[in-house]
């Protein structure tokens, strides 16, 4: 379905879903800014693509005719352990202004990425509906 | 939408120790000059001791995780007292001084429970923003399936 891939749905979806992840390993580096070993983790956007583009599509095209799938979801995100930033002495690098940014510019994205797709399926609904 | 759920969860935990860590703190500050106590001599100063702990994402449910990948959230594991020697003040008409006119104090420095408590402020601050924002992102995500 050519109308759906120019609506590039399924790379703002891709988008949704990898700040959703970033949300959550932000939580964790919150919620452990007082916990003592603790390493800030982060998720890198170009490594996550790379990583769901490996996983390709979850169907096999047996035919010309057949429609792709989906590329499948990344099931696994590649956490990283961000070792730059000061240890203290309770070897815990979380740096708590950090995480606060990073916090509110994923917001934003997932935010961004919303509205985009809210856009693109109100655009292709008033298509059906012939405007 | 699989791991939002228990994104909250793990902000939750680290609400849940934060609070109790300040509950901690807050008695030790109240009982910086407690003399008296049940178990005899000065009020001593109260630690905890905080360990991340894995949370499970809706996805470990369907597929294996690495360890490494699991989200983090924290829990106080133990609370402990803080062993060091009381603080002693000569005060000789104290009715617990002892027989050189020295009274024991708890071990509290109130600079040192000050900044701890700002510190667990700020952190449960950071996890309430970092809740709110998941929850936005839930409740946006819901709006998504609304066309009109």
């Amino acid at each position: 379905m050519k109308i759906f891939d120019q609506m590039m749905l399924d790379r703002i979806e891709r988008f949704l879903d990898y700040t959703v992840r970033r949300q959550e390993v932000i939580g964790s580096n919150l919620a452990n800014v007082e916990t003592p070993g603790y390493r800030t983790r982060d998720l890198d956007f170009k490594e996550y693509l790379e990583k769901a583009r490996q996983a390709g599509s979850a169907l096999k095209v047996g035919h010309g005719r057949h429609l792709e799938g989906a590329p499948v979801l990344l099931r696994e995100p590649v956490v990283r352990k961000v070792t730059t930033g000061s240890l203290g002495n309770d070897l815990n690098n979380v740096d708590l202004d950090r995480e606060m940014t990073r916090l509110a510019q994923n917001l934003l994205r997932f935010s961004t990425a919303a509205q985009l797709f809210e856009m693109r399926m109100k655009l292709l609904e008033s298509s059906i509906r012939g405007g | 939408m699989n791991g939002m759920f228990s994104a909250m969860d793990v902000s939750g935990s680290a609400l849940t120790a934060q609070r109790k860590r300040l509950e901690l703190l807050v008695t030790n500050l109240a009982n910086s000059e407690t003399t008296r106590t049940a178990e005899g001599g000065p009020y001593r100063r109260k630690d905890v001791v905080m360990v991340s702990r894995p949370f499970r994402s809706f996805y470990d449910h369907f597929v294996e995780t690495t360890s490494r990948n699991r989200l983090e959230g924290v829990e106080i594991r133990q609370v402990v007292t803080d062993d060091s020697p009381p603080l002693l003040r000569y005060e000789p008409n104290h009715p617990d001084a002892d027989v050189d006119g020295y009274v024991a104090y708890p071990n509290v420095n109130p600079m040192k429970e000050m900044a701890d408590l700002l510190m667990a402020t700020r952190a449960f601050e950071a996890n309430v923003r970092a809740f709110e924002s998941i929850r936005t992102m839930v409740a946006r995500s819901i709006e998504l399936g609304r066309t009109r």
